[in-house]
């Protein structure tokens, strides 16, 4: 892996919207975990860092909305899904905080501030707790084991910002 | 005067004059469903591409930028009200529902764009202080 790649981890909440997201195909949104994969396979960190759409920067870490293409409904990226991420230029990491539909039975028009807000505070407590979850976006998000990361040297990882 | 700028106001003005036509149009009735079509397909195909425009432009543009621009996005999105007010009187509704989705499509992504630069002008330190924290951490 290049040292230009990002790590990718997710909250509870992304989770539990991409599990409502698939849980019926007929709905329309089971290309999910597929579509948000394109975007981010062949991207380095840098290139996700300079995303659109930058809603806030503080320190080392900027607020992103991200379009994705729902291609189960065949729809463009304007049409498709919203994705909010948390990148931290220091640790090159990307947090998946929350996606939703633009269209469809769950499509919603924008995500309100305070659910932002509520995001970031899971995210800052999922940091403390250690339970953030990471994900490979080279094989449909699957879950990536703690285990699986740990190096042979017996210091506890922390998980990063 | 910014080239965004130039842009949202040339659209704004290209619009009012299809919601003017529109509006006469719709008041003779019915040969008249391609006299609402055909203005509403321009204003589509031009508030596609100012949507384009503004989304690609949204990392660059300055607070100063955001500030001058939201209240001309805020006068585009009023036209719009006013327009989807006319074809709605006119009853014609079914018989331009193409094209009709197509621009409610574009007011959304309109009404998204706006949201999201009250977001970024927003004075609220509710989501700049939990940035804070996370990053001491």
């Amino acid at each position: 892996m290049s040292s230009n790649a990002a790590k990718f981890y997710s909250i509870l909440t992304f989770r539990s919207s991409l599990a409502l997201l698939c849980k019926k195909d007929k709905n329309g949104y089971a290309s999910c975990p597929k579509d948000v994969c394109s975007v981010f396979e062949k991207l380095s960190f840098d290139d996700i860092w300079e995303m659109n759409t930058r809603l806030r920067e503080i320190g080392n870490l900027r607020l992103i909305k991200i379009r994705v293409q729902n291609s189960c409904q065949n729809l463009s990226s304007a049409d498709g899904f919203r994705l909010i991420i948390c990148c931290n230029k220091v640790l090159r990491t990307v947090a998946f905080l929350n996606i939703y539909p633009k269209r469809g039975k769950y499509g919603q028009l924008n995500q309100p501030k305070e659910e932002t807000a509520r995001q970031l505070t899971t995210y800052a407590k999922s940091l403390k707790d250690g339970d953030l979850v990471e994900h490979n976006v080279k094989d449909e998000l699957k879950q990536i084991e703690k285990d699986a990361n740990i190096n042979s040297s017996s210091t506890e990882q922390r998980q990063p910002s | 005067m910014t080239a965004i700028e130039t842009k949202i106001n040339s659209f704004y003005q290209e619009a009012q004059e299809s919601v003017n036509e529109i509006i006469e149009g719709s008041d003779e009735h019915l040969d008249l469903i391609l006299s609402i079509t055909k203005p509403l397909d321009n204003i589509n195909k031009k508030f596609a591409e100012l949507n384009e425009s503004l989304f690609n432009g949204m990392n660059g543009y300055s607070i100063e930028d955001f500030n001058n621009i939201l209240p001309k996005l805020k006068g585009i999105n009023k036209l719009c009200m006013t327009l989807i007010g006319a074809i709605a009187r006119s009853g014609l509704y079914r018989d331009v529902r193409i094209a009709l989705k197509e621009f409610y499509k574009q007011h959304d992504l309109l009404r998204e764009i706006i949201h999201d630069i009250h977001l970024i002008l927003s004075k609220d330190d509710s989501i700049d202080q939990i940035m804070l924290e996370i990053n001491e951490l």
